[in-house]
């Protein structure tokens, strides 16, 4: 078991796993319990605009990644607030428009050779030291923030407007958490891909609301079966030869089967 | 408007999409009291309680909290709110008892600071006085209506405002638990001087239990004696139709 640590293309996809397992379904509780969930998957597809974007400008990915989403998350969630678009449409309208911008910049940037490939499946080969440099601290950050803001953030969830009503700056917030799904989106790219995120940061949630009996307990479920799946995956992907973020997914929707039957072995 | 006037309207006019949802209402509320505001659907009801929560921004005249403009109100500690229950939560997601009356403590506790001693014990204290002390650990999701609506009071409570502001409180509860309930309001007005207001379309019920009436149908008309207005006319005015009042006595 331990060759597999002695590659350092491994340590590097488990050093960026073990926080994206973290980080993924902790805000995926957050984004589940709103009704928001959809959110994950239009930022992933923003996300790979954004990869586009570095690409044709010779500028780390991931960094340009993260700008684009971020900033397009601020201006969705100014379009939800505003109601100038219903919350479904604008994200589908940026869900497409994402894909379609990185697409055709990819198409053009002829000179470049960009494995768009990688991005939406995730790589873990290709997960460097450069983008562990971003990955971590800004994982760091976002559990921080969330340890900080919990109490928040929960009563953000539970019921938005009680929420406003009891002082709190709901507005931030809401902004705060959309901020957080961009960022988690964009560390997610290199390991899960841009098209299996979305699971990485629901499934788990989804398992966890089988068995927990509080919201602190289905967010601490929720991180540790994307702990789970992360490592599991990555470990039998490399022993498999299978690709990483499809098997990551596969495990925590195993997992997600096993809860189901125990909830209803356990009913009975 | 008296030093005792805690929630005040002052010709406010709200519109929505260019129709007309209230037209010119004053209105004052004064500590200790207990006030229903009924009216039929659309005439404005819900729109009075946001406007008084701060949730929207009337576009003509003042609405006042404890004689500050509602927009640079910050006490709101002050003010328990119990939503309608229906629409109020995502009763799928996995949340305690316990945990949605923390929530009420917020409010109190401020932004970055963590819940301490005296928190969990309003917490305790506010579910004793729902009676659901027993039901701490269980999920909200798993309780009856009445029950469900029992946490919200609770939490409403918890952070000991000094006004409790309910829309629609009883819709989907048991008629037992109703009487629980309206004994419950009963004892906060009475015995903890909690000012009180409900929101209700059970004009039968609500103007048994208040001590007055606001009716709203884009303009107010105000009852100080909840009796004399179920002598009829007025109910007619009202609704715009005949209808007939079945009192219910306790």
């Amino acid at each position: 078991m331990l060759d597999i640590l002695s590659y350092s293309f491994m340590q590097r996809a488990f050093a960026a796993g073990i926080t994206i397992g973290l980080v993924a379904p902790m805000i995926g509780c957050f984004l589940v319990a709103k009704r928001y969930s959809l959110i994950a998957d239009s930022l992933a597809h923003v996300s790979l605009a954004g990869v586009a974007i570095g690409v044709v400008l010779a500028v780390n990915p991931i960094a340009s990644a993260l700008v684009v989403a971020v900033l397009v998350a601020l201006v969705i969630e100014k379009l939800r607030v505003s109601k100038v678009l219903t919350g479904e449409v604008a994200l589908a309208m940026f869900l497409s428009s994402g894909l379609a911008v990185a697409v055709v910049l990819i198409g053009l940037a002829q000179n470049v050779h960009v494995d768009l490939f990688s991005f939406l499946f995730g790589s873990i080969t290709t997960v460097s030291t450069a983008d562990l440099w971003i990955i971590l601290p800004l994982g760091g950050a976002v559990l921080a923030f969330v340890g900080l803001l919990y109490k928040e953030l929960a009563y953000l969830a539970f019921d938005d407007e009680s929420a406003k009503v009891g002082g709190l700056p709901t507005r931030f917030l809401n902004q705060a958490l959309v901020v957080l799904a961009a960022v988690t989106v964009v560390l997610s790219l290199r390991i899960v891909g841009g098209l299996l995120i979305g699971a990485l940061m629901v499934i788990p949630v989804a398992t966890a609301m089988q068995i927990g009996r509080s919201f602190r307990q289905t967010i601490i479920f929720a991180t540790a079966l994307g702990l789970i799946a992360v490592i599991a995956g990555l470990s039998a992907s490399f022993y498999l030869n299978t690709a990483a973020g499809g098997t990551i997914v596969l495990i925590s929707l195993m997992l997600f089967a096993i809860a189901v039957s125990w909830r209803k072995i356990t009913a009975w | 408007m008296g030093d005792d006037t805690i929630i005040s309207f002052k010709d406010v006019i709200f519109s929505f999409d260019g129709r007309p949802v209230l037209d010119h209402i004053s209105l004052g509320i004064n500590r200790g009291d207990y006030l229903g505001v009924i009216g039929p659907n659309g005439g404005g009801k819900t729109t009075m309680l946001r406007l008084m929560l701060g949730l929207i921004d009337a576009q003509a005249g003042t609405v006042r909290l404890f004689n500050r403009p509602v927009g640079d109100f910050k006490d709101w500690y002050k003010i328990g709110y119990v939503p309608q229950k229906a629409t109020s939560f995502e009763s799928r997601f996995p949340f305690t008892v316990e945990e949605v009356v923390t929530l009420g403590r917020i409010p109190r506790a401020g932004l970055f600071r963590r819940l301490g001693e005296t928190d969990r014990e309003a917490v305790e204290q506010a579910l004793d006085q729902v009676h659901l002390l027993p039901q701490r650990k269980n999920l909200v999701a798993e309780l009856s209506g009445g029950q469900q609506q029992r946490v919200f009071i609770a939490k409403g409570l918890v952070a000991n405002p000094e006004v409790l502001i309910l829309d629609e409180p009883t819709v989907g509860v048991d008629v037992e638990s109703q009487d629980e309930f309206y004994h419950l309001l009963s004892r906060l007005n009475r015995e903890h001087g909690i000012t009180l207001i409900v929101v209700s379309h059970d004009i039968d019920v609500i103007a048994n239990e208040v001590n007055s009436l606001a009716c709203v149908n884009q303009t107010l008309t105000c009852h100080n004696d909840p009796a004399e207005f179920t002598k009829g006319e007025f109910v007619d005015k009202l609704y715009g139709h005949t209808r007939k009042l079945i009192l219910h006595r306790h």
